[in-house]
């Protein structure tokens, strides 16, 4: 099938919609074509409610209300418009005839909020009565009004399930958009916030907002991540995730380029710092770009408790980060190609704990990270307490069985175990799902080339990140780019420096809006606290 | 955002200017500095930092000229075509044959001391490939890259000599100074080949989002590379002894046998000290690779500088596979460097720039 022709089939045109599946029929001022229209956009829908009501004037005229049962708030329709104009012959003697037209009467004799619009397209109609929104056809008017009645029921805002803290707020985003705004908004009150909207998905219609903060991130970001979005043309985006993949620099990395939180602290920190975030409705993970290897390293709670302490969880989360994709591979190079790096008694150890076992060490590593693999994809998809179980069974009773049977050496148990845990000390699921995928790449070097192998596949994974970008910003920065931004942003790194020495914004903000702290009574920044006292005084009082 | 442009910075070019020049000549040249200079060679390193800064200066006066320009642009401007093709076809050459070389010896000493039973070709190819990878996404990943495995390199080899200046007996390059001066002078001219590599600042320079700091980054790395070779040099003498160093083919080796860190978690730990050494020798032949490239699709006026990165890989392979043995390709280095070395470091430099002067004279 050619390329043209396969566009041709995925055309989504006929009398009503337009080839982008955008409703193309026009309104008309006679409300029985409207009608028409509708009943045949929406036939054999039963979730649409529709009804004609009469209003009862000098001139009387009809007008026709179109809604989505259970995703709009019936109260606000009931209680503030639909009473009205039935109660409507009881205000007649109050409310002299109005010279404007019939829906300007409607917005401002009827509707008791302040979210009513005109619009004169069938389109935006038909789109805001499937988001949740009434639209009212009005007889005699080419206009229709949509009034805001969003109101479907939906998770409360709870925990973020995969970025649990210890300390630090524990509300997480939702699969509604406007509260995951209410919730970035709550942290940043500030004018120069915005949530741009769009939608996107010819079908699913998606509410999609790009947030950034006006004058901190580089216009040619949001540029870029508008033009990423305005590149495809996709039915449906049930899931932020579908967008992430959309907008990624490099498809065939299976490192993650962009971060995705569940956490609104987050997401507002990102922003801070000169990112663009994008919010999807019906997904509770924001997405934030660019990303970093780095910003895959920083977790919330880091900025919350103490730098020494948070500082020592971030070299063990590089450690073991590291330890999490080569661990396999080292083993393998060592007691296949280099046991005589090994201390003697260890190594005598190892032999000692592989005695019957008839697998070689690659085949007993391959098994096991498998097996491993298994038993993680089977406690995600069971349901909740027979996950428990069936890690709880495959951790202890088969891993024991296999050892007992001899078929794997314990040495290899406790290999991959603790390889396994050393994926669920990084703090993004993403960059760990990478590593697992490394891992076999370290594993097939190590296992034909040892440790000159192990080497090979290391900077193999180092030339592929060195090469790899989100949103033109190098992958490894700020390791390899610290010529560019002083050192700065390096006291975001390894380290997590205090808080009062991070002065600048790393290096995703404009140049104009680097400084993010300084002291009050001082017109520069710099590293604070001065060294004029002993302790170093932060408010910079006992300055002389 | 970061501007794609093909260019790397003035700390990018530093950094692969030490990698270029630490590759292979950290193994051997205490060996030939201590033939020369005996007990007293660590001090060839130091003078040979200003020879080093002599090459510099002879390169970067053509290269500050123009400023935006690689080496192939120059001599086609200033020469006539069938001379600069000439002249370009043996740079390229020169480099094809030094990585070729400098890859067998890689070969062998991976061979020895890591994979005995692996042919040395196949050793070979899949290096050459891994450095082919990296190169292919350009110059700027091949700078960030550089930047990346720096530290790779340089926290454990800072670790291991610091170490080894604690330990190591001093009393070994007693007496001080009692050396011919013409084996000074000879012994120092030989390891200031190890600056050989300020060559590929010809074609980097045209690369460089800053030209006019390139002397500044390459004053920088000679002192970096002339200082961390004396103490080298000095370790292997004090360490090794005198008579080890002149008659082991990798001194170095040796040097980290004696490290000691038996009882520790590893035991054969010059195992483990290869790892930088091999870091340095990737990025030595990557950015060769890249530069040989980067020759052939200048002087063609391709849009991609990456045309000619897999056409070169087998070049350099039957080059690197062409000697016997290890005593034959050492041979031939040494050789090659003493007669081919410094052609585009002084002579070919200067007379470009004599003809530039010339033709400006001329208006």
């Amino acid at each position: 099938m050619t390329y043209k022709s396969r566009q041709q089939t995925v055309s989504n045109e006929d009398h009503l919609h337009d080839k982008d599946n955008n409703i193309s029929a026009v309104l008309s001022e006679s409300l029985d074509d409207n009608i028409k229209i509708i009943e045949e956009l929406f036939k054999n829908c039963a979730d649409i409610v529709k009804r004609e009501v009469k209003v009862d004037c000098e001139q009387p005229f009809r007008i026709y209300g179109v809604y989505t049962d259970g995703l709009i708030n019936r109260d606000i329709l009931e209680r503030y418009l639909l009473t009205t104009i039935l109660n409507y012959k009881n205000l007649q003697g109050q409310i002299k005839d109005p010279e404007t037209t019939r829906t300007q009467l409607i917005m401002q004799h009827f509707s008791a909020t302040f979210d009513v619009k005109e619009t004169d397209k069938m389109n935006d109609l038909v789109k805001a009565t499937l988001s949740g929104d009434s639209a009212i056809f009005v007889e005699g008017c080419s206009k229709g009004l949509i009034i805001a009645t969003r109101g479907w029921p939906g998770r409360s805002i709870g925990e973020p399930s995969t970025e649990s803290v210890v300390r630090g707020p524990r509300d997480g985003f939702t699969e509604t958009i406007r509260f995951n705004t209410v919730l970035v908004r709550r942290r940043i009150r500030d004018t120069k916030l915005k949530f741009k909207a769009i939608s996107y998905g010819t079908r699913s219609k998606t509410d999609i907002v790009i947030a950034y903060i006006e004058d901190i991130a580089k216009p040619e970001l949001v540029n870029e991540v508008e033009e990423r979005l305005d590149k495809y043309v996709i039915d449906a985006i049930l899931d932020s995730g579908y967008i992430e993949q959309l907008i990624e620099d490099s498809w065939k990395s299976p490192f993650p380029q962009t971060q995705a939180t569940e956490r609104p602290d987050k997401f507002a920190a990102s922003l801070l710092e000169g990112k663009v975030g994008i919010l999807v409705d019906t997904s509770p993970f924001g997405i934030i770009v660019p990303a970093t290897l780095n910003s895959f390293y920083q977790a919330s709670e880091d900025y919350y408790q103490r730098w020494q302490i948070m500082s020592f969880t971030r070299i063990l989360r590089y450690l073991v980060s590291f330890l999490s994709f080569t661990l396999p591979g080292l083993y393998i190079a060592t007691l296949n190609f280099h046991p005589e790096i090994l201390p003697t008694p260890f190594a005598i150890s190892i032999a000692a704990s592989r005695e019957g076992v008839s697998f070689s060490t690659v085949t007993e590593v391959i098994l096991m990270e498998i097996v491993f693999e298994l038993f993680r994809e089977a406690g995600i998809r069971a349901p909740g307490a027979i996950g428990h179980v069936i890690s709880l069974v495959g951790g202890l009773v088969i891993g024991q069985a296999l050892v007992d049977a001899s078929i794997i050496s314990p040495m290899i148990l406790i290999i991959i175990a603790f390889t396994a845990i050393c994926t669920f000390a990084v703090p993004d699921y993403n960059l760990t799902s990478a590593y697992r995928l490394v891992r076999y790449l370290f594993v097939l070097f190590a296992a034909v080339f040892g440790l000159y192998g192990f080497l090979l596949a290391m900077l193999l994974v180092l030339a592929h990140l060195s090469s790899l970008e989100s949103f033109k910003v190098p992958y490894l920065a700020p390791y390899n780019i610290s010529d560019q931004n002083g050192s700065n942003d390096l006291k975001d790194t390894f380290f997590r420096f205090p808080i009062f020495t991070q002065t600048t914004r790393p290096i995703f903000a404009r140049a104009m809006q680097k400084t993010r702290l300084r002291l009050k009574n001082r017109e520069t920044s710099g590293d604070v606290p001065p060294a004029s006292t002993k302790q170093g005084n932060r408010d910079g009082s006992d300055q002389k | 955002m970061f501007s794609h442009n093909g260019k790397i910075s003035a700390r990018q070019v530093m950094i692969l200017l030490i990698l270029q020049m630490l590759n292979m000549n950290m193994l051997i040249m205490p060996r030939i500095g201590a033939n020369y200079l005996g007990r007293n060679s660590y001090i060839a390193p130091i003078i040979a930092i200003l020879i080093g800064l002599i090459y510099l200066f002879c390169v970067t006066s053509l290269t500050t000229k123009f400023p935006k320009s690689t080496f192939v642009e120059i001599t086609k401007e200033l020469l006539p075509n069938w001379i600069s093709y000439i002249l370009i076809v043996a740079f390229a050459a020169k480099l094809v044959i030094s990585v070729g070389l400098e890859l067998r010896m890689f070969g062998e000493l991976v061979n020895q001391v890591m994979l005995p039973r692996t042919p040395i070709s196949i050793i070979m190819i899949v290096f050459i490939l891994s450095a082919a990878y990296l190169v292919k996404s350009g110059i700027e990943s091949t700078g960030r890259m550089s930047e990346i495995l720096i530290y790779f390199i340089a926290v454990p080899l800072i670790i291991a000599l610091l170490i080894m200046i604690f330990k190591t007996d001093y009393r070994e390059v007693l007496p001080f100074f009692q050396v011919d001066p013409t084996d000074v002078g000879i012994g120092t001219v030989l390891v200031s080949f190890m600056f050989v590599p300020l060559e590929i600042l010809l074609m980097l320079n045209g690369l460089m989002k800053h030209p006019n700091r390139v002397r500044k980054s390459g004053i920088r790395a000679i002192i970096v590379v002339g200082v961390l070779q004396a103490i080298i040099t000095l370790l292997c003498i004090t360490q090794n002894g005198l008579q080890e160093t002149q008659t082991q083919m990798w001194p170095v080796i040796v040097l980290m046998k004696s490290l000691g860190m038996n009882d520790t978690i590893v035991e054969n730990q010059e195992v483990l000290l290869l790892i930088m050494w091999v870091f340095s020798i990737y990025m030595y032949i990557s950015t060769s690779l890249y530069i040989i490239s980067l020759i052939g699709s200048r002087s063609y006026k391709f849009k991609r500088e990456n045309v000619f990165i897999l056409p070169a890989v087998p070049i350099i392979l039957f080059i690197a596979l062409f000697p016997n043995d290890l005593g034959v390709v050492y041979s031939y280095y040494v050789r090659f460097e003493y007669y081919y070395g410094i052609w585009f470091i002084i002579p070919i430099p200067l007379i470009l720039v004599l003809i530039a002067k010339m033709r400006r004279g001329r208006g």
